[in-house]
């Protein structure tokens, strides 16, 4: 009796393997799915805390784009690869190859090359000789990469490995060990985005048609057993023998080295003048009897099926061995001791000699310059290899691999003879450095970043450190190129140093401003709460950096001061902006349910400028496609300024009431008499400067482009552009650069900065003639409103400013 | 010296804390008590500034601690629920940056940090990677790291959890001394046998809000005149509509 009883408590029958392997998997693609679905799960009422999820449904839409993107372009570039095998590996010099004009071989020429004919397929194959060869390289070369990238997963460098807990449950190790493989071959993403794609491709060349995804998808599989395999051992075998921190460097590692086989791989597809064409015909003969060169034969010969068994027969034999190693891998358990211990081990003698003195006070005179936050990031920097190769090596890769992409446009060569594509190397290694470290800057000190809510220093403070210290990384890069482009230059003139200067100035003022940029729009690409380390930077900032300094080659291209100045202005106040907004946000970022209040700030007026002139624009262009002109009529502007500043600020105003912000602006105050007065003194005192200064350009005749403006209207349009430059503009221009973009700055900055940077904004989007009298319409605008905190007396000052300049202008013109 | 002011803090519908009413004299060792999910860590993530309050406020020493957080920080040594360390520094490290961030001189944050390690019996783990720590050595550093700049109120989120029976003891024993320092501690638990040992007052919350709170004494003659601290509480937090029908 009691043993029957005993028996039933413990489980009616042991689970049998293949519900394990089902449940096993089954968890771990839910997991997946739940990780997808977390991310566009939009408070869809989850029992879990975090109702108001701060993720956007648009990350979705992204992520979905983005992997569509990557397989239709593994695809493309699959397809450009063997096109390029073929035009290389499988053509001829019609006339060489055919001394005799023999009529046996097919006469087909090469579309596009008329020099060329197609070599005939090999015996019993549908590909030539050659290009059989070249796909087998590829292939091979392809797995190797798939290899690599499946070793370089961060999954090692985590401190807790699923097998541990898998280990407990009540499955033998080797049922477990063929779960496991299973488990990788479905999750095995990264092999097979490398080679599905191109056995894909590769068979509908060989003359597959709509089944060619079905054979390439079939060949794929059993490759990823062979790297699940593989991965298998090599995560099992590091796991037992390293400590989780030599763990990281060793992924961190395999990350660089994955990366030139991957440069290699792709570069037949990038240029039929790829190095790689010439290894080929080295190729040893029994690459062709491996798994990569049996599955490129299954396609191509005649006999496919014998091949592909062939294929499955090596997989299987070396899967099996590969098991039996894992459990002899495995034999004392799963836990290696001393790997991931937390017990105390005592400082090695050498250590405490070497160590212990240097701890001291002495060595520290070196670091001074440094505050606690930046030694503790180049601590960081030197210790975490991953995080090293990331900020400092894959930057250089990455520009280098776009060099070499580019080696046939000549790129290189320009390089070094034109220093404005030096400058736009320098600031793109320079803007991916911080891409790598100021943008992950919360992400670094992730879950430990409760230690800075310990100390006496605000957020804000911590990051500018941490900013200022990347920017000093990041200048690294430009310092030496420029060095060395100052000591390579053989004849140097004095035009070239001033345009190298020029340039160099131009980087090396981007690089702390991208350095905020990054470091602002890092407050809001990490979640220092999220448990999963890859989710904790959301991509799509990733995408916004790298398009803002993509953007900032318009200051290294151009060619007058004044648009360099402009740009670069410009962007410093996007990072202006971006940074006010992430301050906002410091005090909530480990609160997962509390927002910041909703205020006015510079990016708000960054925002409605940009919507104000883009309706500008989008309705004259309207206007001249539906009326086949090429010059806007004087009504069609009116209606399009007055159109799109209603707009605007009706669109502002909205989104304001809605989320009840805080110091909005008004347009009347308590003491209406203060706001006019204001305005007609200062409005006097910018117009008094712009009248002077128009009396003076006209005289000694400095913008003679700008005097075909002055033309004119129609006496019938006279009064309509009149209104519009009276009244409409001072309305809508003092809102937006008042009222929201000298307002958001005046929280952050004194009042001379926020005047000053207010009216510089103000003074760039007026044509170049008109900069300094605007310049100081914008002080003055700013200061009235600072006072009377109305925008009924910047509107009076810029109403009283345009008025007297467009009566001097008119009656000059008369 | 802490006062809380109709302290709230609600996650969507769900009130964490609501309507939370103290104060906290100076030198006091002052229990917080509750079951799990009571909202002891809330309560204590908003003195820190970690969460935001919904409404309401926490001064110590006269100091918001959301407006004047900076401030309050000069004052207050916090210790974690969970505390959890930079990869890549090691403890001796992590607890000197911690002193340099509060404005000890290098050789200062130095000296500072070798005697608490001493004094924790961390020595041998000085110069191991922090995140190598098993859970009590965590919790023992992350003591060290609220002590470092010795201030005058101590905030602890179960500062005994995970600990072994003797290091438990020694870190009580820490405790009392800085009591005798005259320094506000102000520690959450759910260990009442600590509590009862400790603490002079103790405040009891359950589903957020205060449903007791005094010197352990009146609390006992009050509640279940001559029970336990446990009785106490057990009674307090009884569920709702279990004592009825």
């Amino acid at each position: 009796m009691t043993t029957s009883i005993s028996a039933k408590s413990i489980s009616e029958k042991p689970i049998s393997a293949t519900r394990a392997a089902w449940l096993l998997i089954r968890l771990r693609l839910r997991r997946q799915w739940n990780q997808v679905a977390a991310i566009y799960r939009f408070r869809a009422g989850a029992p879990d805390r975090k109702t108001a999820s701060r993720r956007s449904p648009t990350t979705w839409l992204v992520t979905a784009f983005v992997g569509l993107a990557m397989v239709g372009s593994f695809a493309n570039l699959a397809s450009q690869g063997i096109s390029n095998f073929e035009l290389v590996l499988g053509t001829v010099p019609v006339n060489a190859a055919n001394p005799g004009g023999g009529e046996t071989m097919r006469q087909t020429r090469v579309p596009g090359h008329p020099n060329l004919q197609w070599v005939p397929p090999a015996p019993g194959s549908v590909l030539s000789a050659g290009v059989q060869q070249g796909v087998t390289l590829a292939a091979t070369l392809l797995l190797i990469v798939a290899l690599l990238i499946t070793m370089a997963n961060r999954e090692i460098a985590r401190p807790e490995w699923d097998l541990e807990w898998l280990v407990t449950l009540p499955l033998s190790l080797s049922t477990l060990l063929v779960i496991r493989l299973i488990e990788r071959v479905v999750g095995g993403a990264a092999g097979f985005v490398a080679l599905a794609p191109f056995l894909s491709v590769l068979a509908w060349t060989c003359g597959l048609r709509w089944s060619a995804p079905l054979a390439g998808i079939g060949l794929t599989v059993p490759l990823l057993f062979l790297l699940a395999t593989v991965q298998m051992l090599y995560d099992t075998g590091l796991r037992l023998s390293l400590s989780p921190s030599r763990l990281r460097n060793v992924q961190a590692l395999m990350s660089v080295i994955a990366l030139p086989p991957l440069f290699v791989a792709m570069s037949p597809a990038i240029s039929v003048s790829s190095f790689v064409f010439g290894w080929v015909s080295a190729l040893p003969a029994w690459v062709a009897w491996l798994p990569p060169g049996l599955a490129v034969r299954s396609l191509a010969s005649s006999d496919g099926w014998f091949w592909f068994m062939m294929m499955t027969a090596q997989i299987a034999v070396f899967v099996v061995i590969g098991l039996m190693a894992l459990a002899r891998q495995l034999r004392n358990g799963v836990v290696a001791a001393g790997a991931r211990e937390a017990v105390m081990r005592k400082p090695s003698p050498r250590r405490q000699l070497e160590q212990r003195p240097a701890l001291r006070p002495g060595r520290t005179g070196m670091w001074t310059p440094l505050s606690p936050v930046q030694r503790r990031e180049l601590v960081l920097l030197a210790r975490d290899r991953t995080f090293m190769v990331q900020t400092l090596l894959v930057p250089a890769l990455m520009v280098g691999a776009q060099i070499f992409a580019n080696s046939s446009t000549g790129l290189v060569v320009d390089a070094a003879s034109n220093p404005v594509h030096l400058a736009a190397i320098t600031f793109g290694l320079a803007a991916t450095t911080l891409a790598f470290s100021a943008l992950q800057t919360l992400n670094a000190e992730g879950q430990a970043l409760w230690i800075l809510y310990c100390v006496p220093h605000s957020l804000d403070q911590v990051l500018r450190q941490k900013a200022k210290f990347w920017a000093a990384v990041a200048a690294i890069y430009p310092v030496v190129m420029f060095a060395g482009a100052v000591v390579m230059a053989r004849d140097i003139t004095m035009q070239s140093s001033i345009q190298l200067l020029g340039l160099a100035i131009v980087v090396l003022v981007g690089v702390p401003i991208f350095a905020t940029i990054a470091t602002a729009l890092g407050v809001f690409a990490c979640d220092p709460l999220e448990q999963d380390i890859r989710r904790r930077v959301r991509v799509t900032y990733f995408y916004i950096y790298m398009l803002l300094a993509s953007l900032y080659a318009y200051a290294i291209y151009a060619t007058s001061v004044w648009q360099r100045l402009a740009s670069i202005t410009l962007t410093a106040l996007v990072a202006m902006a971006l940074w006010q907004k992430a301050r906002d946000r410091f005090d909530y970022l480990l609160d997962p349910s509390a927002s910041p209040p909703p205020r006015i700030s510079v990016s708000d007026g960054l925002i409605a400028a940009l919507i104000f002139f883009v309706l500008q624009a989008l309705v004259v262009a309207l206007q001249l496609v539906i009326e086949g002109t090429l010059v806007a009529t004087a009504g069609v502007i009116w209606i399009a300024f007055c159109g799109a500043g209603a707009v605007t600020y009706g669109l502002m105003r909205l989104v304001y009431w809605r989320s009840g912000a805080s110091d909005v602006p008004r347009m009347f105050g308590k003491d209406v008499g203060k706001a006019m007065l204001w305005g007609i003194v200062a409005g006097a005192l910018a117009a008094l400067v712009g009248v002077v200064y128009l009396q003076v350009i006209t005289s000694l005749d400095l913008f003679p482009e700008a005097r075909q403006i002055i033309n004119l209207p129609e006496p019938s349009l006279a009064t309509m552009v009149a209104a519009m430059i009276i009244v409409a503009a001072p309305i809508f221009e003092e809102f937006i650069f008042r009222g929201l973009i000298f307002g958001g700055l005046r929280r952050s900055l004194d009042l001379p900065v926020a005047a000053i940077a207010s009216a510089a904004i103000f003074a760039i989007v007026h044509p170049p003639a008109s900069v300094i009298p605007v310049f100081v319409l914008g002080l003055c605008t700013a200061l009235a409103y600072e006072r009377t905190r109305m925008l009924a007396a910047p509107i009076v000052v810029h109403m009283v400013y345009n008025a007297a300049v467009m009566a001097s202008q008119w009656s000059a013109a008369n | 010296m802490i006062e809380f002011q109709q302290l709230r803090k609600a996650y969507g519908e769900f009130a964490a804390v609501n309507g939370l009413e103290l104060a906290i004299d100076k030198g006091e060792m002052f229990g917080f008590l509750g079951p799990n999910g009571a909202g002891k860590t809330t309560t204590i993530r908003m003195m820190m500034g970690i969460l935001v309050p919904s409404s309401g406020s926490v001064r110590i020493d006269g100091l918001d601690c959301q407006a004047d957080r900076v401030e309050v920080k000069r004052r207050v040594g916090y210790l974690p629920d969970n505390p959890i360390f930079y990869d890549y520094l090691r403890g001796r490290e992590i607890l000197e940056f911690i002193g340099e961030m509060h404005g000890q001189s290098r050789e200062d944050a130095g000296k500072n940090a070798a005697r608490l390690l001493g004094d924790l019996a961390l020595d041998d783990a000085a110069e191991e990677y922090a995140v190598n720590y098993s859970t009590g050595m965590k919790k023992k550093l992350g003591l060290a790291c609220a002590l470092i700049h010795d201030p005058s109120v101590l905030i602890l989120d179960e500062p005994t959890n995970g600990l072994d029976p003797r290091a438990s003891r020694e870190v009580q024993d820490r405790l009392r001394v800085a009591a005798g320092q005259g320094k506000t501690i102000f520690l959450s638990t759910h260990l009442l046998d600590m509590a009862e040992r400790l603490c002079s007052r103790v405040a009891i919350i359950h589903k957020g809000e205060l449903v007791a709170v005094g010197p352990l004494q009146a609390l006992q003659e009050r509640v279940v005149p001559g029970g336990s601290l446990e009785e106490v509480f057990l009674e307090v937090t009884r569920p709702q509509g279990s004592d009825r029908e």
